[in-house]
């Protein structure tokens, strides 16, 4: 194993969790995130990284596309077998219960109900901190999109939570 | 960007994340002074965030699985202990509200993650717009001098405590403070940086009286708080009364590297 290989293991090492969290909240379940998550660190090793790259965007795409592929293919499956379209074309992200204490059964459950283009843009700048334009740029869209996005999945949120129920005074 | 043409919830959700021109902001502040709903609105969009990191962070608690630490050549129990806190956005987004206004409602959640407005109404701790404790405040005294469960009482009727001293990464030392008005209270970070107490994090929310729970013992410090000390917080562990009593006695010295 060659130094730079190694430097590269431990970097991705590093970003693990992140990558994890972002490929739940594409994915909507753990099972799938773990397995969307080996294939990006599988992709990430067997191909690289440009040397000028910053390693946690460019993982997050490589992590984006891969789920985006795999999207596509459950489609074409399901067409060949005429089967229902069912949930995991869409990812998912928030529902009734969403404050609290959660299990990570009920997180799963929270992960239900939300488009999943919504879902990862509330997860990279909610979660992971980024701004707009960071998020446009690992899931290559416009920033005004980002936003818009970013709105709709806060007021789908606090729509299903019923935050607002009361009364506003 | 064009105001006119985003609704509210976009401005709100904008506004949240510090992503608006100095103008917008400004213009959804004052609103946000004379709208209550607007205000109850911007509450839920926070509530949300803070329950979407706590639904993540649940994640992190899941060990990694296996396959993947083989590829990249880590043990399982090398790695299942490693503490990864989460990229906070608390600094960057840190004065946004009307401190006074964030601490006039109830909350959902509890908590308000909250922040300070540029043009900040006066604050009763003494926190400057620029989110530095204001010297001779309680809130300052009690970081100066304040040692760890050891509540100190305010003018205002308020009781200060501190929680937590700690080094942070870049060697500064900091204070997990909270402060319980009654009806209303805060609890946060403040780092001692070049002489003043600068704040950190900051998180709003009802007081004991108002049945919040916002003492550290009841288990229930603020997702946003508990976020800023995993963040900054360096490879010292906090410091113990003894600790705390001889830095303070030394002016709060750094400690030599």
């Amino acid at each position: 194993m060659d130094r730079k290989l190694d430097k590269r293991q431990q970097e991705l090492l590093d970003i693990l969790p992140n990558i994890r969290r972002f490929a739940l909240s594409l994915a909507g379940n753990v099972a799938d995130a773990d397995d969307l998550l080996q294939s990006t660190v599988e992709r990430l090793l067997t191909r690289g990284l440009p040397d000028d790259a910053d390693v946690l965007p460019w993982s997050l795409k490589v992590c984006r596309n891969l789920w985006i592929d795999e999207v596509r293919s459950r489609k074409v499956r399901r067409e060949a077998s005429e089967e229902p379209a069912v949930v995991g074309e869409q990812s998912y992200c928030g529902e009734q219960q969403v404050l609290g204490e959660l299990t990570l059964e009920e997180v799963q459950g929270v992960l239900a109900g939300m488009p999943d283009e919504q879902c990862a843009v509330l997860e990279l700048v909610a979660v992971e901190g980024y701004s707009y334009k960071e998020a446009a740029s690992v899931l290559e869209i416009p920033i005004g999109t980002v936003m818009s996005r970013l709105a709709r999945a806060r007021t789908a949120l606090i729509e299903r939570s019923k935050l607002l129920d009361a009364p506003v005074h | 960007m064009e105001q006119t043409e985003l609704d509210d919830d976009t401005l709100l959700s904008a506004y949240l994340d510090g992503e608006l021109t100095d103008d917008e902001a400004d213009g959804i502040t004052e609103r946000l002074a004379r709208e209550p709903a607007l205000m109850r609105r911007l509450e839920a969009m926070q509530s949300v965030d803070t329950a979407t990191r706590q639904a993540f962070e649940k994640l992190d608690e899941q060990p990694m699985p296996a396959a993947v630490l083989d590829m990249l050549g880590a043990s399982a129990s090398k790695t299942s202990a490693t503490v990864v806190p989460f990229p906070q956005r608390i600094v960057r987004n840190f004065a946004q509200l009307p401190v006074a206004l964030a601490a006039s409602v109830a909350l959902v959640a509890g908590f308000l993650v909250s922040n300070v407005l540029r043009e900040a109404p006066t604050d009763p701790y003494g926190i400057t717009p620029a989110g530095l404790v204001a010297a001779g405040s309680d809130l300052h005294e009690l970081l100066e001098h304040g040692i760890s469960a050891e509540p100190q009482a305010f003018a205002d009727g308020a009781t200060g405590e501190l929680l937590l001293t700690f080094e942070d990464k870049a060697g500064d030392w900091c204070r997990h403070l909270v402060v319980d008005g009654g009806e209303h209270g805060v609890q946060g970070v403040a780092c001692r940086r070049d002489g003043s107490w600068q704040i950190e994090a900051l998180s709003y929310g009802r007081g004991m009286d108002a049945g919040g729970p916002f003492r550290q013992a009841s288990g229930t410090t603020p997702a946003a708080v508990d976020s800023a000390i995993g963040a900054l917080i360096g490879p010292r562990d906090p410091l113990g009364t003894d600790e705390e009593k001889a830095l303070i006695s030394d002016t709060w010295e750094k400690s030599e590297k």
